[in-house]
């Protein structure tokens, strides 16, 4: 019996228009995305590569005896593009570009977005957007009248005065629609895997093909998802057009409105300064710790006894003798203050970015951006690493460099041959494997299901009571 | 056999459509049951086919009682909408078979399925042709045949006959006479006083959800049924009517 129906199901979908628009958008969206992101991928890698090449900080080397301007940036992590962005462009090309290395702290290279602004703001077209806009709104094309179109026309009723319990004519809908809409898309989507292979993509790798399988397993699940939306409006209604409306609207709000909704209330909820103004409040202070350190400089210098002659001679190693503890001071304000600054700034900004993000999960188009970002390695957590990893290189010159560049010397001495110090090269940029990913995305993957299952389950309840 | 007991249906526990409904239909027997819209005629049917749940009272067909046991009860049930929609991208034959196969029947051959659509009248192009290029008539045909393919004990039918051209409504009762004669338990609803008289062995007036009257064969040919349809229906009296 569910055989048939879902055998029935099948041929109504596959002889109706929709399916025929379905068949387009797969064949036409999907691997055409995936091959043009391709093909901008390798453009950032060879960007990528030269933007190394000109750093060229393996043959950089200072002298931290000779005086630097605290915002030259002495060296530089520059971010590299992921192979997995082609199917999930995600925070990429907003990230910097490079993390600068300076005295007052890290600084932000332009994102690549700078370079291509006008792009940017018709958006972005990657598989991700692909699923989680146009195939969101398909689903709800395939389902919006499964129950409120057979009541409509009045086909339920000779299908139910059969010896057909009601969960398996809804269940028989639901597969049979469902696998009529997901067979075009994987077949498109593995035609789309064999052209980015043929153009050179490394899926055999090992970090990449499971992470594509989970980007596929997740497109399913959200495909699932709104199919069960779909589901729920159609049992709720009994006239296909206002099915079709209601299934836009909650489109429009679930897909375009709620998540950016999250982000605008975040701001209001919970406020954070911007990188740039925190930036501009170090510099303030160092400029500030250096004129009160001038001030102490002279008054120390106007309290030194003259000789008996009554002349006040100091050389240059007892000055930096007698100023070292001074500066030394000032050097401890000054990291003190910009320690709070930094971790303010850093609470602030997780605050308001949680609320963000916590808010906008109640769409399922969230968790899923927020999972594809993970698995493709565009997301928060690769962020995370980079803006972590430019952290820790800071540290580490700071260690081997900062730390030991003077500013307040009077007299300097230094041997060139030997004071030169060779700038540390910057580390590698981690990133998470799957199962770090997973435990990290396992709200969403949660979320996602818990969608599903629920919105499903409701849909059957209202069903099961429905006068026919 | 069909029958309801004290059969009742109180909508948002106010509205009453079908009131302590009893009625039998027997094997070969057609029941026509009449009366105006909202009169409580798709009530009833919606009910003996457990599309919604009785207040109170029951249905059976063939002793099988259809609220408590609907799926076993709708193997011996063949349903005719008024608007016989079916899928329209399908064809005749693969709508036929479709519900054929829901009905029961495990493997249908084409000659089987061109046979039933045949008896119905439908021309033999339009078997594999789309439902949605069918006239209301022909869409009315192939309803039948799902009913007759099913070979259920008995038939219902919701204003089956209306919308039909004349000849179309002649060849409908021709029909219902051939599963008369195959000993069906034909219950059918209608406005339609001039087919309900042509074919009806006993018909019911319904009002307002109470069963107002019962009339036998020889009633509904001694008596003006227009009349006492109007006079159930409308309160007309036949009498001051002629008088003025």
């Amino acid at each position: 019996m569910l055989l048939t129906l879902i055998q029935k199901e099948m041929m109504h979908h596959i002889l109706s228009v929709r399916f025929v628009a379905l068949l387009l958008m797969c064949l036409l969206l999907i691997p055409l995305t995936l091959s043009i992101n391709y093909r901008s991928y390798r453009q950032d890698l060879v960007d990528y590569q030269e933007a190394v090449k000109l750093a060229n900080i393996e043959e950089t080397t200072v002298n931290p005896k000779l005086p630097m301007e605290p915002e030259i940036e002495v060296s530089k992590l520059i971010l590299k593009p992921t192979a997995l962005s082609v199917f999930a462009k995600g925070l990429e090309d907003s990230l910097p570009s490079y993390l600068g290395m300076t005295r007052n702290g890290v600084t932000h290279g332009l994102p690549s977005t700078f370079s291509a602004p006008l792009s940017q703001l018709l958006g972005h077209l990657d598989f991700l957007f692909v699923v989680s806009t146009v195939f969101s709104l398909l689903a709800l094309l395939f389902t919006f009248d499964v129950v409120a179109g057979e009541r409509e026309v009045g086909t339920i009723r000779i299908t139910l005065s059969n010896a057909v319990p009601r969960d398996l004519f809804l269940w028989g809908k639901l597969i049979g629609g469902y696998l009529v809409f997901v067979v075009p898309f994987l077949v498109s989507f593995l035609f789309g895997l064999l052209l980015l292979v043929w153009q050179g993509f490394p899926l055999g790798e090992l970090d990449i093909f499971p992470r594509v399988l989970g980007l596929t397993a997740l497109s399913l699940l959200y495909i699932g998802v709104f199919f069960a939306i779909g589901t729920v409006i159609s049992t709720y209604l009994d006239s296909g057009k206002t099915a079709l409306i209601i299934a836009f609207t909650v489109w429009v709000f679930a897909v375009l409105i709620t998540p950016r909704i999250g982000f605008l209330t975040a701001k209001v909820i919970s406020p954070a300064r911007t990188a740039q103004s925190v930036y501009m409040e170090k510099k303030a202070l160092r400029d500030d710790l250096k004129a009160e350190l001038e001030k102490e400089k002279m008054k120390r210098m106007m309290e030194i006894p003259p000789d008996d002659q009554g002349r006040i001679i100091v050389t240059g190693d007892k000055l930096n003798e007698l100023m070292k503890p001074i500066a030394e001071e000032h050097r401890l304000k000054f990291q003190d203050h910009v320690n709070r600054l930094d971790r303010d700034y850093k609470r602030e900004t997780k605050r308001q970015e949680q609320v963000g993000e916590t808010l906008s999960r109640i769409t399922p188009t969230s968790s899923l951006i927020y999972l594809a970002t993970s698995l493709a390695q565009t997301g928060k957590a690769q962020r995370s690493n980079y803006l972590q990893t430019g952290d820790r290189y800071y540290d580490m010159l700071h260690a081997n460099l900062f730390s030991k560049i003077d500013d307040y010397a009077t007299k300097r001495m230094y041997n060139l041959a030997t004071d030169i110090v060779k700038i540390t090269q910057p580390p590698s940029l981690e990133t998470d494997t799957l199962g770090e990913t997973l435990r990290q995305s396992v709200v969403d993957v949660l979320l996602l299901c818990f969608f599903a299952v629920v919105l499903t389950t409701v849909a059957f309840l209202k069903f099961f009571r429905l006068d026919i | 056999m069909l029958e309801t007991r004290e059969l009742t249906k109180v909508y948002n526990e106010s509205v009453l459509a079908v009131n302590k409904l009893n009625m039998k239909v027997e094997d070969g027997e057609i029941y026509v049951v009449l009366g105006a819209n909202g009169a409580g005629k798709s009530t009833t049917i919606s009910m003996l086919l457990n599309f919604i749940e009785p207040t109170s009272g029951t249905a059976l067909v063939d002793d099988i009682e259809i609220p408590k046991f609907p799926l076993e009860a709708k193997k011996h049930l063949a349903y005719v909408s008024e608007n016989v929609e079916l899928y329209r991208n399908f064809t005749a034959r693969q709508n036929l078979s479709f519900f054929a196969k829901l009905g029961g029947r495990k493997k249908v051959s084409n000659a089987e399925l061109d046979e039933t659509l045949g008896r119905v009248g439908l021309p033999e192009e339009a078997f594999t042709r789309r439902v949605k290029t069918f006239s209301k008539g022909m869409r009315q045909r192939l309803g039948i045949a799902i009913a007759i393919m099913k070979n259920a004990q008995a038939v219902l039918l919701d204003e089956p006959t209306s919308g039909l051209d004349p000849k179309g409504g002649a060849d409908f009762l021709n029909l219902l006479r051939e599963l008369k004669e195959e000993g069906k338990a034909i219950f059918m609803s209608t406005h339609d006083i001039f087919r309900a008289k042509e074919i009806a062995d006993r018909i019911g007036i319904l009002v307002e959800g109470n069963l107002e009257r019962e009339l036998t064969r020889e009633e509904i040919l001694e008596e003006d049924l227009e009349a006492l349809y109007l006079h159930y229906v409308a309160g007309y009296e036949p009498e001051e009517d002629a008088a003025e």
